[in-house]
């Protein structure tokens, strides 16, 4: 009768080749779906009618664990002139709707103040946020995943309140 | 002496295997052979030289070749070092080749070299991204539903976000870009998503398009105090890049 260490030295190759295929899957499974997390980076070229100027926004939305944080960036032919960063935590995901819910109880605003225009989209936002964010209320936020391809690296959401929407990558 | 997972005692004339705790009495010609093997430990004995230990009436190479193998079916595991050298003899080795991956299985004393491991792994990890291919679960998630518009250039994908509020006027102007679209001599993207948000001064338009089998994307943005948003033409579209 072989005894335990012959049995280990005998199936230890086949199960080192099974456990490396099983870690490979379970790698890129994780990497396809982990749907607990937010990383999306958006881009977008705005007009603004009243004044006919043209604007860059760009827009990052994470989280990491609970923590959840959109960062607004606003530019005028490639120079920043506002920065906007909302902190909160993410609550919830509803698999039915894929929305991920996310709470907001923080913000911080940085204004170029040289240029002395501040666009009124980023000037909606900080109204927005201010009215709602005193006296430690918070803001809850969906963000509502339209489409996604994992494959080709986006998604389009609609961030609510507001109701705009953005494709972004991944 | 040892001997892999065996114990060679000379004085005892037995050969112990400590995996299957089993002890072997010598008979003498596989006991002369065994101690003539570790007396020239990784050395090649010739067949010549193992037979002088064998009884002068049977000095042939077939009892040889029975003490051979009798030898190595006790060593068990342990068999693979003693080896034959290209017919002409014979060598006990000091230990195992390591860059020799032995995988049970595959027939008894069979080895693959390391390359040959490589190889097989890298054929697992071809049949893993085959079965993927085939039993991935469809992870596009696709929840808005769209209709094709009619343009000089082709047919356009065109998704109205709606929104839920009751504000139809919101809605009606969102429904009038694809008649705008339309206008266009080309529509330079393939897919065209567009909402108005509540506070009513934003329009965003989401493009994709696929170019050489990768998808591209682009946001546009429409900010106006004014709720037709009259300014939005051919002209504006084109000056987006949205039509050419």
């Amino acid at each position: 009768m072989p005894t335990i260490a012959a049995k280990k030295r005998r199936y230890a190759p086949r199960f080192i080749v099974l456990f490396s295929v099983a870690l490979i899957a379970f790698g890129h499974y994780v990497y396809l779906y982990d749907k607990d997390q937010i990383f999306l980076q958006c881009q977008a070229d705005a007009y603004i009618a009243a004044t006919e100027t043209d604007l860059q926004i760009g827009l990052e939305i994470k989280s990491l664990a609970d923590e959840f944080s959109m960062d607004y960036q606003f530019l005028t032919d490639g120079e920043v002139i506002g920065e906007i960063t909302l902190d909160g935590m993410l609550t919830q995901l509803q698999y039915g709707d894929m929305t991920y819910k996310a709470t907001l109880n923080e913000g911080q605003f940085n204004i170029d103040l040289s240029s002395m225009y501040i666009p009124p989209y980023m000037k909606n936002i900080i109204d927005f946020s201010s009215e709602r964010m005193v006296d430690d209320s918070e803001i809850e936020v969906d963000i509502r995943v339209l489409v996604t391809d994992p494959k080709q690296g986006y998604s389009i959401i609609q961030l609510l309140p507001g109701e705009s929407i953005w494709v972004c990558h991944n | 002496m040892q001997i892999g997972c065996c114990w060679f005692d000379t004085s005892q004339t037995t050969l112990t295997n400590h995996e299957n705790d089993t002890s072997w009495k010598m008979p003498v010609v596989e006991f002369n052979v065994v101690t003539l093997l570790t007396q020239h430990r990784g050395q090649v004995l010739s067949i010549q030289q193992l037979m002088q230990q064998l009884p002068e009436n049977a000095q042939t190479k077939e009892v040889l070749t029975a003490a051979i193998e009798r030898i190595r079916f006790f060593l068990g595991s342990s068999s693979e070092l003693l080896v034959a050298v290209d017919d002409q003899g014979f060598m006990l080795l000091k230990r195992i080749n390591k860059a020799k991956v032995n995988l049970n299985g595959l027939g008894p004393h069979r080895t693959i070299s390391n390359k040959q491991y490589g190889i097989l792994m890298a054929q697992l990890m071809l049949l893993l991204i085959f079965i993927y291919s085939i039993f991935e679960p469809t992870p596009t998630i696709q929840q808005v539903e769209g209709y094709q518009v009619a343009t000089p250039s082709g047919q356009v994908e065109y998704y109205p976000i709606m929104i839920n509020a009751g504000e139809h006027a919101i809605n009606a102007s969102v429904n009038k870009f694809d008649l705008m679209m339309a206008q266009c001599k080309r529509v330079l993207w393939q897919e065209v998503y567009v909402s108005r948000s509540t506070s009513d001064k934003l329009m965003s338009i989401v493009l994709t398009r696929d170019i050489n089998g990768q998808r591209e994307v682009k946001n546009v943005k429409a900010y106006s105090d004014e709720k037709s948003f009259a300014f939005i033409d051919t002209q504006w579209l084109v000056r987006q890049g949205i039509c050419s």
